[in-house]
């Protein structure tokens, strides 16, 4: 499955603002094929994430899906640089999603 | 007017209230100058420090000759010099009354970041960056205390930064505090904006909210911001929720409004003297 290298586009260790999560949007898609039904944002190289930057990032993939044709696809962050919490869930249900951590520690935003 | 805070200068709340009726952010401050007279204090708090700065700031900002007198007493001189307040203060022309010697710093506090001025989403980014390099170059704590202190900083800077509408900036700090068995991370962001009643009144559906404190109340709640978008109001929720953990303390002072959880996890909501903007503090154990 392609992904799309977050720290490589923001291009600091911590991500904190969402202005900075806005930047990733012109790189989604890239190296997708239309027959994809996941898009994975890969965040391995990120030393810390703010969860205004994770809803933004999620809000700006839930865009691109959208426009995609194909909105009830599953959003999936890959080795997050964050501990799961409350916030993280609060993030997901605000979205109409559930979150999900798979085997590999992924996190999984899945359309309710 | 001469402002004189107590002694034991904790937090903006301690002071009385006669000397904090006029809202520095207003046109129709009713005095020319105003003198903020240290002199007598034997301690200065950061929340306290945070406290002093913006006040100057608005002051100096609605061309108000204003002016620090500095305390006699060398531990509070210490705690004004290693948080940064003097720096901040040259930067912006505020007078200080004379200009302080070379004072021995604090042996109980490490500061990791003075108090600095951010303007503006991608300053909030830069300098939750630059806290997490200081974090690791100082070594101090636990490391797995350090993605606390840099998750919460972050919010903190980033609600700053996209609601304050303060005339001044907004301005953050970060201190490791240690004494005896106690070991903390305390930090803090304050501005001198819109506060967080007239933010989240900026919610159409959260028009005409009311008073400061309720304003507190609900903004610390998931999902309530001052957008109109479905999917904010994650910041002060998730800083309100982390700090629930015992021996955590968490200050949010905003306009009349001052909420406090205590390192017992107490949470009191209570009207307070003016903030003239939003304080947010807090530290955790280290």
């Amino acid at each position: 499955m392609p992904s799309v290298r977050v720290f490589d586009i923001v291009g600091r260790p911590v991500l904190v603002s969402r202005e900075s999560a806005r930047s990733i949007k012109p790189k989604l898609g890239e190296g997708q094929d239309d027959h994809d039904s996941l898009l994975r944002l890969d965040f391995s190289g990120a030393r810390g994430v703010a969860p205004s930057f994770l809803d933004e990032a999620l809000l700006v993939a839930e865009e691109w899906l959208r426009d995609s044709g194909q909105p009830d696809a599953t959003v999936t962050f890959a080795q997050p640089p964050t501990v799961m919490a409350a916030k993280h869930h609060a993030i997901a249900r605000a979205h109409g999603r559930t979150l999900v951590v798979t085997e590999s520690g992924d996190w999984e935003f899945r359309k309710i | 007017m001469e402002i004189v805070p107590p002694k034991n200068f904790r937090a903006a709340r301690y002071i009385k209230a006669r000397f904090t009726k006029y809202d520095p952010r207003l046109h129709s401050f009713p005095e020319p100058n105003v003198v903020l007279n240290l002199r007598e204090c034997s301690s200065v708090h950061p929340p306290a420090i945070l406290w002093c700065a913006v006040y100057l700031l608005l002051w100096s900002k609605r061309e108000l000759d204003c002016l620090l007198l500095l305390p006699h007493n060398r531990a509070a001189m210490s705690s004004l010099t290693d948080l940064g307040l003097f720096q901040i203060l040259r930067e912006a022309n505020v007078e200080v009354d004379v200009e302080p010697e070379e004072v021995r710093r604090s042996v109980s506090v490490e500061t990791i970041l003075p108090i600095t001025r951010f303007d503006g989403l991608l300053e909030a980014d830069e300098l939750t960056n630059r806290v997490e390099d200081s974090l690791i170059r100082s070594g101090l704590g636990s490391a797995n205390v350090h993605p606390i202190v840099r998750e919460l900083f972050s919010e903190l800077v980033n609600n700053a930064a996209e609601h304050s509408e303060s005339i001044i900036g907004a301005y953050g700090f970060v201190q490791f505090y240690s004494s005896g068995q106690e070991r903390r991370f305390m930090c803090g962001v304050a501005d001198g904006g819109i506060g967080i009643r007239q933010s989240i009144e900026r919610n159409p559906g959260l028009r005409h909210f009311g008073y400061d404190w309720s304003a507190i109340e609900l903004a610390t709640k998931e999902l309530v911001s001052g957008t109109s978008s479905s999917t904010r109001g994650i910041g002060l929720f998730s800083v309100f929720d982390e700090m629930h953990r015992p021996g955590r303390e968490l200050v949010i002072h905003s306009g009349n409004g001052l909420l406090i959880k205590s390192e017992d996890s107490q949470v009191r909501i209570v009207k307070a003297n003016l903030f003239p903007g939003t304080l947010v503090y807090f530290s955790v154990p280290a």
